[in-house]
Order: C-alpha cells, then structure tokens, then sequence
C-alpha cells in the first residue's frame, strides 16, 4: 500500500460502510469500471449498496477500478482485485453487479473481470465462478458487451436487484448448479435481459437478421420502474469518504426522468415517465443524511432541477437547515433561462461557473434538435448571471447534428460574441469558455436512425469553430474526435463488437474516458484483429431496420421516436 | 471563545488520508456532532480547526494533536459530545483547554519517534548508524516542482534504533521543515540497506518551546 497513489482508493472502512461478520452470508459486489473517486460519486451505486446491505443474509460491498500503477502491482505480485470491504479476491464473491455508465469504461469491465481471474465470457464460466450483472444506462444497447455478462438490467435497479439476489441465492443452493437454468430463471425477473437466450443472425451483408428469443424468454425486455419515489428506499446514511472525491457532498434525487422531450438525448427518453419526490420527503432526507454524514454541501440531484415543480417553495424549506448546519446547495444541471439563474443566485454558495448547453448555434437547429431555448433567453440568463457575481460561463455545443447546415457552424460565433457584449454591458467581468463535441446519435432517442458524421467531417468542423473563437479570445475544449466516433461506435453496435473490446483490452485499453488514457491506434488495431469495420455502425439506419437494441423496450417505444424525428425533419 | 486541544490516535484505515483528507474529515465530525465552531465566514463556512504537524500519507500516528475553536464548551463535554461519531480508526485520547492566543501548533519546533516495521534486504549492524550520526552534513536532493535543491538532512537526525524486522528513528522538525521519512529509508537503501515497509507510525510527537 505504500507503493501505489492515493491507496486510499483500495482500503475500505469508511464512515457508514457496511461491514458484516458472518462467513455464510451471500457475497455481492459493486462494481464501477472507473477510479474510486469518479465511481463513489454515482448516486445509484450508493442507493444499492445500502439496499441490498439492509438485508441481513446478502453482504454487499464495492470494488472500483485501480488505477495503472495499482494494476502493475496487482499483476506483479500476482494478486486478484480486491473488495473495499472484505478485501476479499473478486472471484470469491456469488453476484458481481458492474454498473454501465459511459462506453469508454468497457475495457475496465473486462480489465476488473480478468485482475479478479473471472472468465470474460459468460459461456466460459464454471458453476463457481461468480454471476455477473449489469445495470445503468449502458445497457440501453446491451449488444456490445452482452456476452460477458449472465444479465443485463433495463431501467431502475432498486427493487430488481433484490430479485436478482434471490434468484443468484437459491441458484447457488442447488446441486446441479446448471448456468442455462440460472439463466432461464433471471430471464422471467421483470427488466432482466439475459443474451445467452436471445440468437442474433447476420445475412451476407452483414446486417443484422433476427434477433430471436429462445426458450420462453421475454420479447421485447422491458424497462423495469420504480413507480413511487417517495415510497422507494434511499440511504439516509451514505458513506462518507476519506479521500476527496468528484461530487464530495450530500444528494438528494429531486425527481427520475424528464419531461423536456430533447431529442438527442438518451437519459431525457429512457428514465421516463417523470417521477417525483415530494418536497417534504426530500427535506427529510436531506436532513437525515447531513447529520449523519457531516457534509458541507447538499446537492439537489435530478436530470433538469427547475423543472421541479415548487424549486422555490423546497429551497425555501431548506433554508433554516441550510443556516443551522452551514451547509450550502447546489444545483446543478440548470436549463439556460433566466428563471434557472435566478435559483442558481438564490441557492447556490459558489457562485464560480455557470454551465449552459445551447447545443446548437441557431434557434432553429435548436427547435430542430427540441432544445428550445431563444436566443433572447440566453442573453437574459447572461445578464443575470453577470449581475449574481458569476466569474465564468461554459457554453455547450454540438456539432454533426441532423439537418446541420454551414450557416448553423457559423451562427455559434455571433451567439457567443452576443453573449459576451451583454456581459461586458452589465460592466462585469465574465469568462467565456466554449466545449464542442461531436453529435453522438444514441439508442431509444428519436434520432437513432441517423448516421453519426465521420472523424474528418467532425475534424473540420470544430476546427473551423476553434478558430473562430479562439480569435476572438475564446477557450474552446470539449472531446477529442476520435473519443466521440467510437462512442458512437461502442453505443450503436452489436454482439459483434464484443470481440473488438476484448482486443482492445487486450492492446491496453484502459480509462478511455481519461483522454490522457486514450489511445486511438489501440482500438483501431483491435478492430484490425477482430475484422470489424467500425464505420459500418456509424451508418444511418432504416425504420424497417432490425437494431440491436430493439430488443429493449422504454415507454418511449419505437413508433413515438419516429414520430419525434419526423417532427425534427417537419421543424 | 475557547481553544480546545485535541490529543488522538490515526489509525488504519484513516491512516491512508492525507492531511487535507484528514482536516476535511475532522471538519464533518464536527459537523455531525453539532457543535457550536467558529466558523470562517463567507459562502463555503469552515469550522476552525488547526492541525498539527502532518503526517506522510499511509503513516499512523499514537500522538497526534490539533486545536478546534469552539464559541464555549468544556474538554469534558467535547469527549462526550463525539463519543461515537469518528470514523474507524480514529481515537480520541484527551481534551485540554488551551489559552486562546497562545501560538498555533506549528509554529513549535517538534520530535518525533518514528517505528518502521517491515523487511530487511539486509539489516545495518550498529556501525552504519554510527557513521551516519558521526557525519558533519548529509546531503540530499529534494525536488520541489519548481526547482530541485540539496538539503541537508543531519541536523534533524537524533537517534536510530533496529531490531530484525524494524526501525526506530528519532527526528526534529523545525518550523521551517525537517527530515522525511523517504529520504532517510533512501539513504539506508544506497548502502543495500534497503526496508520493505509493512507500517509507519510516529508512535510520540513531542513540542518544545517556540522558536
């Protein structure tokens, strides 16, 4: 432990981590494909973690990605990838529960899966190696990485994941312990999508035949829901950790799903329908996790926070609280209007950084996109964040977008210079920084059908953008070209892929999200070795089209996400 | 307003902290036991807290200390009040009030007594400390990120003391800095007297008088 960085990342004990006694009880973990402090940050793992420790025969315990100089000493002693609480090998756990947050994790799955000397291939596994799911996001196109995994979980995890204990539990009683009996079980849990029951054909093309359903199991899956948020378990008393790490604070979850319709984005469709959480419980919880916790800071956690129906009236609520612990709020994720500003100015401690996602430069690509936001409302979100003593302004934008024309590029820089001049009228100092990525077109979102633009396509664009700003004496960041194009790759593929992310593992690949990490010529030699053309996903799709993941199923079905693109293409 | 001295234990797993983790981690004890701090004004409130001297990271310490300012309690009721509440691996040993303007931990000249348990490549005979004691300075480069400097470590050498599998080592430290512990296991590794390390504790800090 005296040989790695931060080995507070490894050891465990935290306040309020669970720690249990008995050698019987059925051993699960958690796992985050990402570093300590990015993965202790996920509201969802934490709500599980403490679910499933609340029952006295499951002991539930965590395990997160080491970092390369950990992964060296691990390798060159020939040790496995230990539990923070037991610290016991990965591989002498029963469940493994990995959560799919980001694409660029994958690798780390099967980095995690080999340091604790599991099999990568669910078919590869004996009846004592340990059960491994996966849940979050990720699996809204589970094709890429649906061989490694026995199941793979649509939609919320709370309550299902008890099912799949129970079903992993009485499994493991069995003599036989058969792996097609245990699969054949998790497959009638509601939201279970279990790949080894499902047979993907390919015609002479290359595209995708069938995707069958064998043997009784479920077609479509679908998304399984927590219906009553204020009834839904949520830990009061959350660990706390020692080492400092990303969200450092308090959360509380406002509400799941949102209700803007944008139409590129992935969580706004597949966390629907809107479900919320009463001001008076979250005030109670709120309360309850700051004094056992400690914390400094309450983050007020939803996927567009004023669009809580009575903002005010729960900030109001909190106040007292807020005064008589010396806590400040925060509230992140904001829409880009004044009315946002106002609750950032009213609430938050740190007036530092405003971060705005117009996305597009134009309003009508933004109609196009169901982003609507005018152009007017941004410039008042400006003004008023000058005014409330914010020192910096991040702006968000997209390139690649359907129906993006030459005209859109050039309406960014206009919009940015506007926003500035309205700054400097208000005679504040207000910095401006820019991030351009590229449009990633994502499973279950209206534009699904569409192709994802090419790498040099991509290139030129933000560069032209880049120039253009940085002229003016503008920061622009955002992710590197290569990054997005095999995001839309991993998000958009099929079972195929598995084997292009094994190679890649294989090569190297590592914290791909990190982009000091990221290594292109790595992926493209494993697409190389796997004879995968990765381009071939990036292509625009027919309705008719089978796509791998029509095998999952939100209550934003199909026939309402074609409806939503030809509104966009009608716009 | 009250000073109140904090005299503790850091063990495993909160040894693994850093001294910004463990002043964080202090500030949320505080926080959960309710106390009545002073708090630093402004948007972010910090309750007052003044650490002693730090230790490296992965080091237990039997004998650490620090200062809370607090508007008014007793050492008794402070025990009482966070009786229960510290994370795993910290324990309180005692409480005493402490003039409120007397100087800040730091600013004291300090010993510490440093126990190293681990492994030998092969254990120095009596001799080596001997020599190293004798010598008038002990040069070593230290990188800082702007610049790389010689420092001397002799003068904050006091005593070495070694068993089979351990290492004592007795040091001082100055306000304006003193030995660290890599640089002396570097020092005895140049001479094949290399130790593969099991645990770090400063098992006494001592202060003296203010400089």
């Amino acid at each position: 432990m005296y040989l790695v960085e931060k080995p507070a990342r490894y050891v465990g004990g935290e306040l309020n981590s669970c720690h249990k006694l008995d050698p019987d009880l059925f051993r699960i973990a958690l796992a985050y494909p990402d570093l300590y402090e990015i993965g202790m940050s996920n509201l969802g793992l934490s709500i599980l973690y403490h679910r499933l420790n609340e029952e006295p025969a499951l002991y539930c315990q965590r395990v997160y990605a080491p970092a390369a100089d950990m992964e060296r000493l691990l390798r060159a002693k020939g040790l496995s990838l230990w539990t923070l609480e037991e610290h016991a090998p990965l591989g002498g756990m029963d469940l493994i529960g990995f959560s799919l947050q980001y694409e660029m994790t994958y690798t780390q799955i099967l980095n995690m899966l080999d340091l604790g000397g599991i099999p990568l291939y669910t078919q590869e596994r004996q009846s004592t190696d340990p059960v491994i799911v996966a849940g979050g996001p990720g699996t809204a196109n589970p094709e890429p990485m649906a061989p490694f995994f026995d199941a793979m979980l649509i939609g919320d995890g709370e309550e299902a994941i008890l099912d799949i204990a129970r079903t992993v539990k009485e499994w493991k009683r069995e003599p036989s312990r058969d792996r097609g009996e245990l699969h054949r079980s998790l497959a009638r849990i509601p939201g279970l999508y279990v790949p080894s029951l499902y047979h993907v054909g390919v015609d002479a093309n290359g595209l995708l035949q069938e995707v069958k359903a064998i043997g009784g199991a479920p077609w479509p899956v679908i998304s399984r829901k927590v219906t009553d948020l204020d009834r839904a378990f949520f830990p009061t008393k959350p660990i706390v950790p020692g080492l400092e790490i990303v969200h450092d604070r308090a959360q509380v979850e406002l509400f799941r799903g949102c209700l803007r319709g944008c139409r590129f984005c992935q969580a706004g469709m597949i966390y629907r329908p809107q479900r919320i959480r009463s001001a008076n419980t979250l005030f109670l919880q709120a309360e309850a996790i700051l004094s056992n916790t400690g914390w400094e800071e309450l983050g007020l956690i939803s996927l567009s926070t004023c669009d809580y129906p009575d903002l005010s009236g729960l900030l109001e609520q909190l106040q007292p609280l807020q005064k008589r612990l010396r806590v400040t709020v925060s509230l992140p994720s904001l829409r880009a209007d004044s009315f946002s500003v106002k609750l950032a100015r009213l609430a938050q401690g740190n007036k530092i950084t405003l971060t705005f996602a117009p996305e597009a430069g134009s309003e009508r690509l933004r109609t196009v996109i169901g982003k609507d936001i005018r152009d007017q409302e941004l410039v008042e979100a400006v003004r008023m964040a000058a005014d409330a003593g914010f020192q910096r302004v991040k702006l968000y934008f997209m390139v690649g977008l359907p129906r993006e024309t030459q005209k859109d590029l050039e309406d960014i820089l206009p919009l940015v210079e506007k926003l500035r001049a309205e700054a400097r009228h208000a005679r504040r100092r207000l910095r401006f920084s820019t991030a351009i990525s590229a449009f990633v077109p994502k499973a279950h979102t209206a534009f699904q059908w569409e192709a994802m633009e090419d790498l040099e396509r991509i290139r030129q664009k933000r560069s032209f953008l880049r120039q253009q700003l940085e002229r003016i004496g503008i920061e622009t960041g955002g992710q590197r070209e290569e990054l997005s194009v095999l995001e839309g790759v991993l998000a958009r593929g099929d079972r195929r892929l598995a084997a292009a992310i094994r190679e890649a593992w294989r090569g190297g690949s590592r914290l791909d999200g990190w982009s000091d990490f990221f290594s292109n010529a790595v992926w493209q030699e494993a697409f190389v070795r796997a004879e995968i053309d990765p381009r071939a996903y990036l292509r625009a799709r027919e309705r008719e089209e089978i796509l791998p993941w029509s095998v999952v199923r939100y209550p934003t079905g199909p026939a309402y996400l074609w409806r939503e693109r030809e509104r966009a293409y009608a716009e | 307003m009250t000073r109140l001295r904090l005299l503790y234990g850091k063990g495993a797993p909160i040894a693994f902290l850093s001294h910004l983790d463990l002043w964080r981690m202090l500030s949320r004890l505080v926080r959960r036991a309710g106390l009545p701090m002073v708090y630093s004004l402004g948007f972010h409130p910090r309750p007052h807290i003044a650490m002693g001297p730090p230790l490296p990271v992965g080091a237990m310490g039997d004998q650490e200390q620090c200062d809370l300012y607090l508007e008014q309690m007793t050492p008794a009721t402070l025990v009482e009040r966070l009786k229960g509440l510290g994370p795993p691996g910290l324990l309180i040993h005692s409480v005493r009030e402490i003039p409120e303007h007397e100087k800040a931990l730091t600013a004291f000249p300090f010993r510490s007594l440093w126990q190293l348990d681990g492994e030998w490549q092969k254990a120095p005979e009596a001799d080596w400390f001997m020599n190293v004691l004798a010598r008038e300075s002990i040069p070593v480069h230290r990188h800082t990120p702007k610049r790389e400097k010689t420092f001397d470590l002799r003068p904050y050498l006091l005593s070495f003391c070694s068993g089979t599998d351990w290492l004592q080592v007795e040091t001082v430290s100055y306000p304006s800095g003193g030995a660290r512990l890599d640089e002396i296991l570097r020092l005895l590794k140049a001479d094949q007297h290399e130790l593969t390390l099991r645990s770090i504790c400063r098992k006494r800090l001592q202060f003296g008088p203010a400089i």
